[in-house]
């Protein structure tokens, strides 16, 4: 990957995919991986099947790319096709334990078996609080705690109004303080 | 975002990021082989645009002309006339002969 494509701008690394250029979808992989596994992680609450939804829309995108009407937008066009298909997966509750990428690429994350314990200890807890919340309470957290989106990216991306997004952001972290046993010191920030 | 909920144990951490990059990319391989491969009638028709209005710009300049010449009253000897034919070598081409040394000598003289 030459630094001229991570520079490109989507469009026009997708008119250069549309071509058939590895390097160029590359890019937009790892430009938009993050981000998508939120959108997924979002509708799913759970990783796995997260991840699973995120490799599935990638393909998807590619196989569609001719449709992407604005290039330039990639990032928003293919976040509704991982939402579709997250929530797809979810209507279905299409559990595919033999495809996992666990099952092809193995789950271990790092060379300390203690603290990748506790940090999947952890991350179920947070999958298990994450569960209660509603959808809309779900995504609104996860796209500016966990991806750092700015109340009126949120609202535009979901096409609700910004103090909507403030108000869900407010109840979603409460709720998961509470069900996480940490202190509610809420305060509403950017 | 200290105020936030701490989901960095959702992350997606590098080692797991590079895993999942490496899955998509195995699973468009052949997407992007068919892409790479599959010349769209679009492609073929701008590849060709060019010299195709080029052909059609000299062919139209030429039956133009024809025309306008027929219409004038000048009867001329047509596409050959247009395209400069020397009289000799129109000669050659009418009479469906090759043409000898002599002949080529003599148009050459009168070339000069």
């Amino acid at each position: 990957m030459r630094p001229s494509d991570v520079a490109a701008t989507d469009a026009q690394l997708v008119v250069r995919a549309q071509a058939g250029d590895q390097a160029a979808f590359e890019v937009l992989v790892r430009r938009y991986l993050r981000s998508a596994y939120a959108v997924a992680l979002a509708e799913l609450a759970d990783g796995r099947d997260a991840e699973d939804a995120v490799q599935d829309s990638f393909i998807t995108a590619l196989e569609r790319l001719d449709d992407c009407r604005d290039p330039a937008a990639f990032g928003g066009w293919l976040r509704r096709i991982v939402r579709n298909r997250a929530r797809s997966v979810r209507r279905r509750e299409k559990v595919r334990d033999t495809d996992s990428l666990d099952s092809v690429l193995g789950a271990k994350t790092g060379n300390d078996p203690g603290r990748d314990f506790e940090r999947s200890q952890t991350r179920e807890r947070l999958q298990v609080a994450l569960a209660t919340l509603s959808e809309i309470q779900r995504r609104v957290v996860l796209m500016h705690d966990l991806e750092g989106y700015k109340h009126r990216e949120i609202a535009e991306d979901l096409e609700i109004p910004e103090g909507t997004v403030r108000s869900h952001l407010f109840l979603a972290r409460r709720a998961l303080r509470r069900l996480l046993g940490e202190t509610d010191t809420e305060h509403d920030d950017e | 975002m200290s105020d936030g909920i701490d989901f960095s144990p959702l992350e997606l951490h590098d080692i797991r990021h590079e895993q999942l990059v490496g899955a998509v990319l195995s699973g468009v391989r052949a997407e992007l082989a068919r892409r790479a491969a599959d010349v769209s009638p679009f492609t073929v028709l701008s590849a060709w645009a060019r010299p195709a209005l080029i052909a059609a710009a000299v062919l139209a300049a030429v039956c133009v002309s024809m025309l306008t010449r027929q219409e004038s009253g000048n009867p001329g000897s047509g596409i050959a006339d247009e395209l400069a034919v020397p009289t000799p070598a129109l000669a050659w081409l009418v009479g469906e002969r090759e043409p000898t040394v002599a002949d080529l000598l003599v148009a050459m003289e009168e070339g000069n």
